[in-house]
């Protein structure tokens, strides 16, 4: 990971998110999303809708390839993709990212229209290609950086993003491309808002993750961008930050549940652990799922429990410190998996773990070690869950130094 | 992986089971039948009910969609053997009918979702119920590249089997579907078929039916199209019925024992991808 960039409500770029989370400054704010009339709090990115697409791109125009151009804006990002341009070749240049709903918001308020409501068929500007289908994001990218080495969106749901670092380690092992650009976006829209309070899931207040009286999560926005590239190839401005690991499995339980006992939690985060080829005792801090559902973060430190308690520890509590940043961006679902990615190898860089932030009383039923108060201390390994429906699990190890 | 003379990357991988459904098309015994003798092949729409292994509650639940990748990929081996595959899930437009539903709701008063239309509305929701069809707890990956997902689900199934990270040496179920998008759509994504389709991938050549070497094209080389009529207009039916030209290899070589080994190029952005196909003595 020799350079990245992470947008979200709390803040654009790498600094603002650092600042919110060195300050314990929630973007989290009472519900004003367009005619949403749900009583909830969510982590909506200011500024999305001022940003203007290239004219060359215009049929692409929708919010969430708005977003992913405000992002990429941020943090010299798209310089340090013109220089692997140069060094690669923009055929040796690989794109992979995750989301879950694409530029769908733009369709669904095209259904809420007259004209649609009489004819039934899509206004003009409307493209399916370009706004609507999960593609479209890559496609915006690619386009707009002029890269033309392979390329494919992952939607896996909740851990999209955080698969696309696996898939795209595996194409540069392979050498079917050199680098690749990696990461999520996802957007706002009508599907996710009603949809997850129909399975309420949406907490009223703001996402309390581990909180005893946590109910429920606050639905956020959110994009990042990582250039991957071998750690011997890497021109990297900042300290780099290596993906040492990553561990991918399926719950094969229920759609919209996760297996109470974390089994397929579990088994990520050991085949990741297994990769990085260190020890559970050698991860310094869980940058946790955690979604402030009652059932999430419950069978998420089940899961922990089994990794971090069953090992041959030094003396000394077994246990791991961990917490969720959600509490910071709600949950960006597609975009989790690479801004929570993001979130852990700022933390690296800056020997910082960040508390539970919204969190008023621990969950006594939880076992782990729950942050309280964010700590400052020398971080070398960071394990990165990422958790979707359909029981897609990924966990990513991220380490200071290679393996 | 191996490199070829002029250096660029190929993937060797083995076809080990085929599992179809199109119209006309229940079966790979069919799809050969159709492949190999085409004039009395009938083209007729896919079955409203299919054969489902998913349990009576979920099945109520899953779609169209879902039914269609799901009955393609049980006709690909026992349930106990293909929840050891790692498993790559690929589609253009994934489930249009379900967002078309919910859409519809969030356009009535109160927005009604229902909870099932929404997790039923994930990309990766036919992966989902496969997993829990099958108890399958392996890495699962559900994949888009618009009108370029066909290759690139055959890219992702190919790269995932020969990673390092594959200790297990586990094969790879490759899935790839796609339904008839809704009005709404019908227009902008021209599908006018359902089709599904599933290889089982290995890197062993043990009872495969084929050898596969996958690389990066040029741009230069012209995509495959199948001579007769009728199957070349089932091979532009649906994107994911590109593949017909890789299986007609097979079914030729499986009906006549001509094992000539052949290339076929996908579409793949602005590169393609060549697959050879060397199709192998199968009793």
């Amino acid at each position: 990971m020799s350079h990245f960039t992470v947008t979200t409500a709390a803040g654009c770029g790498n600094q603002a998110n650092l600042e919110a989370l060195n300050n314990g400054i929630s973007g989290l704010q009472y519900n004003d999303f367009l005619d949403v009339e749900l009583d909830t709090w969510i982590g909506r990115i200011k500024g999305i809708e001022q940003q203007h697409l290239p004219d060359t791109l215009k049929k692409y125009h929708c919010r969430n390839n708005q977003l992913a151009y405000l992002a990429l804006q941020q943090d010299n990002f798209i310089s340090v993709v013109e220089q692997a341009k140069k060094q690669y070749g923009t055929d040796r240049l690989g794109i992979f990212l995750g989301t879950s709903t694409s530029g769908i918001l733009s369709t669904e308020l095209a259904y809420q229209t007259e004209q649609f409501r009489q004819s039934g068929q899509l206004p003009e500007t409307i493209h399916l290609r370009e706004q609507h289908n999960s593609f479209s994001i890559a496609e915006f990218v690619r386009t707009l950086l002029q890269i033309k080495g392979p390329a494919q969106v992952i939607s896996t749901a909740c851990s999209s993003s955080a698969k696309v670092f696996a898939s795209a380690a595996r194409y540069i092992e392979l050498g079917l491309c050199d680098a690749a650009i990696v990461g999520g976006v996802d957007s706002l829209c009508l599907t996710t808002l009603y949809g997850f309070n129909s399975l309420e899931l949406v907490a009223k207040d703001v996402c309390r993750p581990a909180d005893q009286h946590r109910n429920g999560l606050s639905i956020g926005e959110g994009a990042a961008f990582i250039l991957l590239e071998k750690p011997e190839k890497t021109h990297s401005q900042q300290a780099p930050v290596y993906l040492k690991g990553y561990g991918e499995s399926s719950d094969a339980y229920h759609m919209s549940s996760p297996h109470p006992e974390g089994r397929g939690a579990f088994q990520a985060m050991q085949s990741a652990i297994k990769m990085a080829q260190i020890d559970a005792g050698d991860i310094d801090y869980v940058n946790l799922h955690g979604t402030a559902t009652p059932v999430n973060d419950l069978m998420e430190d089940k899961a922990l429990a089994q990794i971090f308690c069953s090992q041959k520890m030094q003396p000394g509590p077994k246990k791991v410190v961990c917490s969720s940043t959600k509490g910071w961006t709600g949950h960006t679902l597609g975009a989790a998996g690479g801004v929570e990615a993001v979130y852990s190898a700022l933390c690296i860089q800056n020997n910082f773990m960040p508390q539970s932030l919204n969190t008023q009383t621990v969950d006594p039923l939880l076992t782990q070690s729950i942050l309280q108060q964010s700590q400052y201390s020398n971080v070398q390994n960071i394990a990165s869950n990422s958790f979707g429906f359909g029981g897609n699990n990924c966990c990513l190890i991220l380490g200071g130094q290679s393996c | 992986m191996l490199s070829d003379s002029g250096g660029a990357v190929l993937l060797k991988l083995y076809i080990k089971t085929i599992g179809i459904i199109a119209p006309g098309i229940r079966t790979w015994n069919e799809a050969k039948k159709a492949l190999c003798d085409p004039d009395n092949y009938v083209s007729c729409p896919v079955d409203k009910k299919l054969d489902s292994l998913l349990p009576a509650n979920e099945r109520r639940r899953a779609t169209r969609v879902t039914q269609l990748a799901l009955a393609a990929a049980q006709q690909t081996g026992s349930p106990e053997a293909l929840s050891q595959c790692l498993q790559v899930f690929s589609s253009s437009n994934g489930d249009l009918s379900t967002f078309n539903q919910i859409s519809l709701a969030l356009a009535m008063a109160g927005r009604p979702v229902s909870p099932t239309r929404f997790h039923n509305s994930v990309h990766n929701a036919p992966a989902g119920y496969w997993s829990i069809a099958t108890q399958s707890q392996t890495p699962s990956t559900s994949i888009t590249a618009y009108t370029d997902s066909l290759a690139a689900g055959l890219l992702e199934a190919s790269v995932q089997l020969n990673a390092h990270d594959n200790v297990n040496k586990r094969d790879c179920l490759l899935v790839c579907y796609d339904e008839i998008p809704p009005d709404a759509f019908s227009s902008q994504f021209i599908i006018t078929e359902e089709f599904a389709c599933a290889l089982t991938l290995s890197q062993s050549s043990e009872n495969a039916l084929a050898e596969l070497h996958i690389s990066l094209g040029s741009g230069s080389e012209a995509l495959s199209e199948l001579s007769h009529n009728s199957m070349e207009a089932l091979r532009l039916s649906n994107p994911q019925a590109a593949l017909l030209p890789l299986l007609n290899i097979i079914a030729h070589a499986q009906y006549n024992q001509n094992l000539h080994t052949a290339t076929i190029t996908l579409p793949y952005f602005e590169l393609g991808i060549n697959i050879r196909v060397t199709p192998l003595q199968h009793d």
